[in-house]
């Protein structure tokens, strides 16, 4: 697989995986009526090709709007999976990006980028959408 | 019910600054549907961007407990699979200071207490220590085990701005009902 792209809905996020370029983004609403079943699809692959990365370039971008508390687990455990990455040698970048009111999210953030120490965190503000 | 009765009911949620009720079977189109009519009701009422955010953010958590968690519930399994619904009670109003969501649900009696419990020490918390008891939670809980009901209300206690508040009354048969009003 090369890239993994699918579009948001209202309470799923866009997804779009480049295995190639290393980028990957989550974007838009979270709040899936099952999470396993929505991220597991999205999850296993990633995790099966980032195993493998050695000295690569990988940025990861999450750009929620809104996210429910169960994937805010799936969000966690990805923010583990990159440190680990990040870890063994690659070079991880994680893009937290919110729009510029939302403390929930920046907070959310931050608290979860305290754990990480091998992997660089940005947090980006995003102008409100309208 | 008698057809009079029906317009009382209405003024008396509308008196106490009801904008939605809805009592019966919830289910997760319904929660789509009627969280896509408050987010418009609150764009309309040009509510406070983050005030909004954070009740709808709030509202999903409590469907979602009602669709989960609720211990009245009714269901058939056939070729099909296993359909099931639980019953719920939500409502969302507006008070003085700002905004309510008051859900009620049965639940067992022995769930009753370790509630209680957790959302007593909850309601005690600063927003700060919520968000680290949020990560802690998140980590202990593995995303497969939904069924943990500690994160929904740790979720739902960061984001009431103006608390908590919770009862639970005997509902005979085991049974307890729980409601959770939550202020932002």
């Amino acid at each position: 697989m090369t890239i993994l792209s699918l579009a948001g809905t209202t309470r799923t996020p866009a997804v779009e995986f480049d295995f190639k370029t290393n980028q990957f983004a989550l974007l838009g609403e979270s709040y899936p009526e099952d999470v396993s079943e929505f991220y597991g699809p999205v999850i296993t692959p990633l995790e099966a090709h980032l195993r493998n990365q050695k000295g690569a370039n990988i940025s990861f971008k999450f750009e929620f709007l809104y996210f429910n508390s169960g994937t805010a687990k799936v969000v966690m455990q990805l923010f583990d999976m990159l440190e680990q990455v990040a870890a063994k040698g690659n070079n991880v970048a994680i893009t937290w990006a919110c729009e510029k009111d939302d403390d929930n999210i920046r907070e959310i953030g931050q608290e979860f980028a305290e754990e990480l120490k091998y992997a660089k965190f940005i947090l980006k503000e995003l102008p409100q959408s309208p | 019910m008698l057809i009079d009765e029906l317009m009382e009911l209405r003024r008396e949620l509308s008196d106490r600054g009801v904008l939605f009720c809805y009592s019966g079977y919830v289910t997760e189109p319904l929660l789509e549907g009627i969280g896509a009519a408050l987010r418009s009701k609150l764009a309309i009422d040009q509510t406070d961007r983050q005030q909004a955010k954070n009740l709808f953010s709030i509202y999903v958590e409590q469907v979602q407990n009602l669709i989960r968690y609720s211990a009245e519930k009714e269901g058939l399994v056939d070729e099909a699979g296993l359909l099931e619904l639980r019953y719920g009670i939500l409502t969302v109003g507006k008070e003085e200071n700002g905004y309510f969501i008051l859900c009620g649900n049965l639940i067992r009696r022995q769930d009753v207490e370790p509630l209680r419990t957790a959302l007593v020490a909850l309601s005690a918390m600063e927003r700060k220590a919520l968000t680290a008891l949020y990560k802690e939670t998140l980590r202990r809980e593995a995303p497969k085990h939904s069924k943990g009901a500690g994160v929904g209300f740790i979720h739902i206690a960061r984001l009431a701005a103006r608390g908590l508040d919770f009862g639970f009354f005997d509902a005979g048969d085991d049974r307890s009902f729980f409601t959770l009003k939550a202020r932002v």
